[in-house]
């Protein structure tokens, strides 16, 4: 009956130990206590905290009818030595045997006092010497177990022999009698428990540095992924012809939005923008492998729509996971300004064209990447001439939230376009939707990348309008000749765009029905553009079939010779429908 | 425009297009018969279109068709440049 009550008295002095020893461990304020990253600090805490907690336990011992007291006493200098090694066990042993000492004076003689203080430095020492070996043990609470009740049984026989030698054999085998169950029993359990809060505490501790690694690494892999991504400076910062500009915004977590640019060949410059679906490493990874496969089939291919079906073919390959990939992919000719472009299921760019407002441009080529390996991917052209911009961009801008759980949408990021900000160049672009989306945000916090790229063609044409009739040549010849001399052309290359203008002028005045003209002219870096605008029947000039000069002059045919005049002069010629008009556009190199 | 018994020399001047080269072709045209050789001087032409082309193919094809001939002098490099650009080079008397 003693037993259980000295037991459950115990059990209170017992917790409070766990508990200042789980506090100890555990809590990252008291790494100083503890001592951590320095042996001498660690070695002295862990002895005065062994020393504090052996006078705990003496003070807080159960005083048995016989006078005798049973204290866990031994447990501080149990743990300080098991854990700190023989100098911790010693200062501990010392502090808790000295107190010890103080506290049996007044019945020095008659108590157990001196093996009981002999004891309880022994015992530091002693389990110092354990120390390596406990550390290196994984489940320590059956160790602890058997070390408590070694080092009591120990502690338990001098005392036997001291009471022997001081009272007599009798006296001494009644009084083990006594003690030794609820000592062994008190001890143990305190040792074991104390061991076993260590080991859980230890654990969290490890899983806590796991997924601080976890998180190391991934912010490594965010920053790989960043690194991936082409920067403007210094490849892009110079060129004449355009300008760019890109950002992305990672959420959080690490996502899948990339975006690209990249010259194929001196005259055709590639970007795009892509999202990844899902989130996380498996995104990224698919954000790596989608980066690198459309640049190298954007690269190779001279068709864009053949090169994106290549590229999803590749990517629908052992893609088991149904991730996929929208996109939005253009190359652009900078001698034609004619822009090529494919949309594999992404958001619409935005883009402004001759001056007009910005708009929405929502041809739709095919399904998203790493679908379906049937799908195909229909390629649209348009052009870009100077003055001339681009927008692109992830859902992460239109579908970023405020705290309402409202969408920002397509309706706000066109107006941010309108207005005062329609002419803003490409940096600005990027800061203005940034400051927009963020300002509706209001706070709430970002769940998905966001990604934007802007290109804008630089310079701007000049242009001229008139009736389409003969008697109207010599006014836009005029104006050719005025607008090439201000940029110092020379004549030579002046007479060569003017008969390239005649030429198709009076093509355009003979054949096409057309109520006007209209021409624009650009010099940017080392190139002249022109541009022809005008109504009438819709007529691709660029199909006309060259006529046979080597014929015997009789048999020659005349028509024809003006469109072959025009197709050698220049370096491009190209033809487009926009808006129902006809469009040719024309450039050539200066100095050639 | 100078002739001296059955040669026929024209100065052109400017540029032969859209515009110009029916005068030319009127002026060639008006030509009374017996003229055998036609010269066209070309050292003030800044540049011939496929107007003037034409203009010129037809006065060789008349030319030829009387055993006459017709020559074209002084030709300026970029107006050269289109003589072979079409082929007409081939054809043509270049002086």
């Amino acid at each position: 009956m003693q037993l259980t009550s000295i037991i459950a008295n115990m059990i209170g002095t017992i917790a409070v130990i766990n508990l200042i020893g789980v506090i100890i461990q555990g809590s990252k304020q008291l790494s100083v206590i503890r001592g951590d990253g320095n042996r001498t600090r660690q070695i002295i805490a862990l002895g005065i905290i062994g020393g504090l907690f052996g006078i705990y336990a003496t003070i807080s011992g159960f005083r048995m009818s016989n006078g005798i007291v049973i204290a866990v006493r031994d447990v501080g200098p149990m743990m300080a030595g098991c854990l700190g090694g023989p100098i911790s066990g010693l200062i501990a042993g010392m502090i808790a045997a000295i107190h010890r000492l103080i506290v049996g004076m007044p019945d020095i003689t008659t108590g157990t006092t001196i093996p009981c203080c002999i004891a309880t430095l022994l015992i530091g020492l002693l389990c110092g010497q354990l120390y390596i070996k406990f550390k290196a043990k994984e489940k320590r609470v059956l160790w602890a177990i058997l070390i408590a009740t070694e080092m009591e049984l120990m502690h338990l026989v001098l005392v036997f022999i001291y009471t022997w030698l001081m009272s007599g054999f009798n006296a001494s085998v009644v009084l083990i009698i006594q003690i030794a169950p609820p000592f062994l029993i008190t001890n143990g359990i305190a040792f074991g428990l104390l061991a076993y809060v260590l080991d859980m505490v230890e654990k969290y501790k490890s899983v806590e540095r796991q997924e601080k690694q976890v998180e190391t690494e991934l912010n490594i892999a965010k920053n790989i992924q960043k690194d991936m991504l082409p920067s403007i400076f210094p490849n892009f910062a110079r060129r004449k012809e355009f300008s760019i500009d890109a950002s992305m915004k990672p959420a959080k977590e690490i996502g899948g939005d990339f975006y690209d640019f990249f010259f194929i060949d001196e005259d055709h410059f590639a970007f795009l923008i892509a999202d990844v679906s899902g989130k996380g490493v498996p995104a990224a990874l698919f954000m790596v492998i989608s980066k690198t496969i459309i640049k190298n089939n954007v690269s190779s291919f001279a068709n864009l729509s053949e090169a994106i079906k290549k590229s999803n073919i590749q990517l629908c390959e052992g893609n088991k996971s149904g991730t996929f990939v929208t996109a939005w992919i253009g190359v652009y000719e900078i001698s034609s300004g004619l822009l090529t472009y494919v949309n594999a299921g992404h958001n619409p760019p935005l883009i402004k064209r001759n001056g007009k407002p910005f708009e929405y441009l929502r041809n739709l080529s095919g399904f998203f990447l790493a679908g379906s390996t049937k799908t195909e991917y229909k390629q649209y052209q348009t052009h870009l001439n100077a003055g001339d911009r681009i927008f692109l961009y992830t859902d992460g801008i239109t579908e970023a939230m405020n705290n309402n759980e409202e969408q920002y949408g397509e309706d706000r990021l066109l107006n941010c376009f309108s207005g005062q900000y329609r002419d803003k160049t490409v940096t600005e672009i990027i800061e203005v939707i940034t400051d927009n989306v963020l300002k509706f945000a209001d706070g709430a916090e970002q769940f998905d990348d966001m990604t934007m790229l802007a290109l804008m063609i630089s310079g701007e044409y000049e242009t001229i309008t008139v009736d389409a009739t003969l008697d109207n040549f010599d006014t836009v010849s005029v104006f050719l000749t005025n607008t090439l001399k201000k940029h110092n052309i020379d004549t030579d290359l002046i007479n060569k765009m003017n008969l390239v203008l005649d030429e198709l002028f009076s093509n355009v005045v003979n054949y096409s029905k057309s109520k006007d003209y209209k021409l624009g002219v650009s010099i940017c870096a080392d190139r002249i553009s022109m541009k022809m605008i005008y109504g009438g029947e819709l007529y691709d000039i660029t199909k006309v079939k060259d006529p046979d000069i080597t014929l015997a002059a009789k048999d020659r045919p005349v028509g024809g010779l003006g469109l072959l005049i025009v197709k050698k002069t220049m370096d491009k010629v190209d033809y487009t429908q926009e808006d129902g008009l006809n469009v040719i556009t024309l450039s050539k190199k200066i100095g050639i | 425009m100078d002739k001296k018994g059955d040669i026929l020399e024209v100065q052109v001047i400017g540029s032969l297009n859209t515009q110009t080269a029916p005068q030319l072709e009127t002026v060639l045209a008006d030509v009374e018969d017996g003229v055998e050789n036609i010269i066209l001087d070309l050292a003030a032409l800044d540049y011939i279109s496929s107007a003037g082309l034409r203009v010129i193919l037809v006065t060789y094809n008349k030319m030829e068709s009387v055993d006459g001939k017709l020559v074209i002098k002084n030709a300026q490099p970029g107006v050269v440049e289109i003589f072979d650009m079409t082929g007409f080079s081939s054809i043509l008397t270049l002086e």
